[in-house]
């Protein structure tokens, strides 16, 4: 596989748009996830992933041979969306705005599990759209693609100690964020049960 | 109380050795707050682990061929649009300098030079003028002594003239008198 993916990089720098496009079906996945958890919906992180698409396509000279082509594709994928955040400043997200299709549990064909598997996705995009945007970037790539620290800081331009300390502030965030919305949920609960006279 | 470091080692995701490990569970049977964040945190990683991945909608392949060629279009478009901005800048730069070299090798630069010819004559005429002056002032020290002894000496002259021709005329009229009484 990687032979092909040198092959295909290697006619994609000779402007073989057929070549790139094979690189383009095999990312498409991971590079959208990215957008995605980054973003925090499916029509942005398309548009996202397609211009990432197209930025490394514009810029493969620059690409190292030495590195994982994923790695730098995910790391162009994170800084365009680094980029459209604080242009929009998308600080919060509707989980009405979160698509049924993305969000859907292909292991789950019973109504309840696929309503539950569309709860815990809107929790976790609602927490991580509480994050600033360099440290969502370092939570997704930590989590969701299993970089270490010295890998994430690669990608996104910073020192290890930096990554270190995005990811601690982060981790802190999560899960003060999951506290608050516990004590919501449990607030939220016990209402059937409080007197109707209340 | 005091949540460090065990808030860290909750955290940090580092590897913690016994003793620390020991600690840490004692901390946790006393701390509420620290017992919660520790929950909390599990539950985060829980809800991530359980998280699918989401997938672009199909076709995604082709709509990036399409965005492409619209791209290139674009591309192709704003290269264009540059050249014939460059094109038209260039002409009107040649057009304008053209039009000034026309303008000036007749009448137009020959008034000009002639206006600035005459006040420049203009300017040395009034220099001179005031040269002159700053020299016949600046001369006055000399001129003054030498006015007043030559007004002194003329008014001295035409003094002694008078007093000469009165008294002359004084001694022409007494001896005809005095040969008149002597007769």
């Amino acid at each position: 596989m990687e032979e092909q993916e040198a092959l295909w990089i290697t006619k994609a720098l000779e402007v073989d748009d057929s070549a790139f496009g094979h690189l383009v079906e095999q990312y498409q996945r991971p590079v959208f996830s990215l957008c995605y958890r980054m973003l925090g919906n499916s029509k942005e992180a398309e548009d996202a992933a397609q211009e990432s698409f197209l930025r490394a396509y514009r810029y493969l000279k620059r690409y190292d041979t030495n590195r994982s082509f994923a790695t730098w594709l995910l790391s162009i994928a994170s800084h365009y969306c680094i980029d459209q955040m604080r242009k929009r400043r998308l600080d919060t997200v509707s989980t009405d705005a979160l698509p049924a299709e993305i969000i859907a549990d292909h292991n789950a064909p019973n109504p309840e599990l696929v309503f539950r598997s569309r709860e815990k996705e809107a929790m976790i995009q609602n927490l991580l759209n509480t994050l600033k945007p360099t440290d969502r970037a370092a939570i997704i790539l930590r989590y969701w693609y299993q970089y270490s620290e010295i890998e994430i800081a690669e990608s996104l331009k910073l020192s290890v100690s930096a990554v270190k300390s995005r990811l601690f502030r982060a981790r802190q965030a999560l899960a003060n964020g999951m506290t608050t919305a516990e004590s919501t949920l449990s607030v939220s609960e016990r209402r059937p049960d409080e007197s109707p006279a209340l | 109380m005091s949540h460090q470091p065990f808030e860290t080692w909750l955290l940090s995701e580092e590897n913690l050795d016994e003793e620390q490990e020991k600690a840490l569970q004692t901390h946790l049977e006393d701390c509420r707050q620290c017992q919660q964040l520790s929950h909390s945190w599990t539950q985060v990683q829980s809800l991530i682990s359980t998280s699918g991945v989401p997938d672009p909608a199909p076709g995604f392949s082709q709509r990036w061929q399409q965005r492409l060629a619209v791209r290139r279009e674009h591309q192709q478009q704003r290269r264009m649009w540059f050249l014939t901005l460059g094109i038209l800048t260039t002409a009107l730069i040649i057009f304008l300098g053209l039009a000034v070299i026309t303008f000036s090798s007749h009448s137009l630069s020959y008034e000009i030079s002639q206006t600035f010819a005459s006040l420049a004559r203009t300017v040395a005429k009034v220099s001179h003028f005031w040269e002159m002056i700053q020299s016949v002032v600046q001369s006055f020290p000399l001129i003054i002594p030498l006015l007043v002894i030559l007004g002194l000496g003329s008014f001295s002259v035409s003094i002694t003239l008078i007093i000469t021709w009165l008294s002359s005329l004084i001694r022409l009229y007494q001896p005809v008198k005095e040969g008149v009484i002597n007769q």
